[in-house]
């Protein structure tokens, strides 16, 4: 096969490099000759890649508008400042939830439709707001599988405890929010940012809370959303067909 | 402090010979835990570097060495280090990895990083002579496949 130098590097390198790339580039680099094909499309390469990646600092949030339509934002600190970059996706497929079945419809970017997938093990329930946020989530499949982190699920009037490390049970932290002008009956934890700061979903409106300095932030965002409903996830190539494929 | 400056001779797999301030060569993990554990005889062999790629190696470890150097001064250096032929930077990772300089090691795979990032293939594959080795009709078939990964 041929192949050029640069693809002897020991595997511990090419590892390194590969979990700095974000997903696209892991599909795109698929397509430069058989090797990397195979390579990129090995089940093994894609749970290092999303274990791996999945590390990173950045956090993205999936929200639905009240208008229905589906947005990923992708916060960082400038400056001083939390930026939000928005970008609209798909229209999202309501996952519907009775008593027996859970059913979730995915949308599959590759195939270009979208599916039912039934007998999820996952509870979705993502549009109850006391609901909390349950761990591995809201599987909407336009990029692989939507997971959530360091959410807490449980809420009481105005304390939350957040998990900092995913799956550490030492890393539940307890914090109160008292900023005034919120109503936290209706504030939904979305996310921690960084150490200090939480964006919180405060009855469809976006906003950040310092937990250390105990105040409100300005989030500078490039659209003007109105939330329906927000998770956190995470840019993935595993498919949530839970082992049968390895793509979505 | 130590009074007198003591000199390493390090050996590369072309039968060159650099001497070297030991307190410079032991930004190299390999060759700071041989000093510690006392095998260190005349010289030390770097059997997996040649000169060439040594030459450079040396270059950045005595510029990160240089006394009262601004941070502003290290990254243009090292901006400028890291633009080479992709051969020569693929000698480097290998040796940065072999002399276990995990500084350098990072700075260079986060280059090839920068190199493939926001690319498309066939930009990679001339960036690092890759041969595309699909057939037509494979590489259409490949394309659709992650086609998500081209919007």
């Amino acid at each position: 096969m041929a192949m050029s130098k640069a693809e002897f590097l020991p595997e511990e390198l090419i590892i390194d490099i590969l979990y700095r790339l974000p997903v696209k580039s892991i599909g795109r680099c698929r397509c430069l000759s058989k090797h990397w094909c195979n390579f990129l499309s090995d089940p093994q390469s894609i749970k290092l890649h999303f274990n791996l990646h999945a590390q990173t600092k950045e956090e993205k949030l999936v929200i639905v508008t009240r208008q229905r339509e589906l947005y990923t934002i992708t916060f960082n600190h400038q400056n001083g400042f939390l930026h939000g970059i928005s970008r609209k996706v798909v229209v999202l497929s309501y996952p519907a939830k009775n008593k027996t079945l859970t059913r979730v419809d995915i949308y599959s970017v590759r195939k270009g439709l979208w599916e039912k997938l039934e007998n999820s093990p996952y509870d979705h329930s993502p549009f109850d707001p006391r609901s909390g946020v349950l761990v591995k989530g809201l599987c909407i499949g336009w990029l692989g599988v939507c997971i959530s982190t360091n959410i807490c699920p449980y809420m009481d009037t105005n304390t939350f405890w957040m998990m900092k490390e995913y799956v550490a049970k030492e890393s539940w932290t307890k914090f109160k929010i008292t900023a005034p002008g919120l109503d936290v009956s209706l504030t939904t934890l979305l996310c921690s940012i960084g150490d200090d700061d939480v964006l919180l979903d405060a009855n469809e409106e976006l906003a950040v809370y310092n937990m250390k300095e105990n105040r409100r932030k300005d989030l500078l965002i490039d659209v003007n959303l109105f939330p329906y409903a927000g998770r956190t996830f995470v840019d993935s190539l595993i498919s949530p067909y839970f082992g049968s494929e390895t793509e979505g | 402090m130590s009074s007198s400056t003591k000199f390493l001779t390090l050996k590369t797999c072309d039968d060159k010979k650099f001497v070297l301030d030991e307190a410079i060569a032991v930004r190299s993990q390999t060759i700071k835990n041989m000093v510690e554990d006392d095998c260190v005889s005349n010289v030390i062999p770097l059997p997996n570097v040649d000169s060439k790629t040594m030459t450079k190696v040396i270059e950045y470890w005595k510029k990160h060495s240089e006394e009262g150097i601004s941070k502003d001064m290290l990254m243009d250096f090292d901006k400028a280090f890291v633009k080479v032929h992709h051969s020569i930077l693929h000698a480097l990772i290998l040796a940065a990895n072999f002399l276990n300089d995990k500084e350098m090691l990072d700075m260079m795979c986060q280059e090839v990083v920068d190199r493939i990032k926001g690319k498309t293939p066939e930009e990679i594959r001339k960036e690092f002579d890759i041969k595309n080795d699909f057939t037509p009709e494979e590489e259409e078939e490949i394309r659709k496949e992650n086609a998500w990964a081209f919007e």
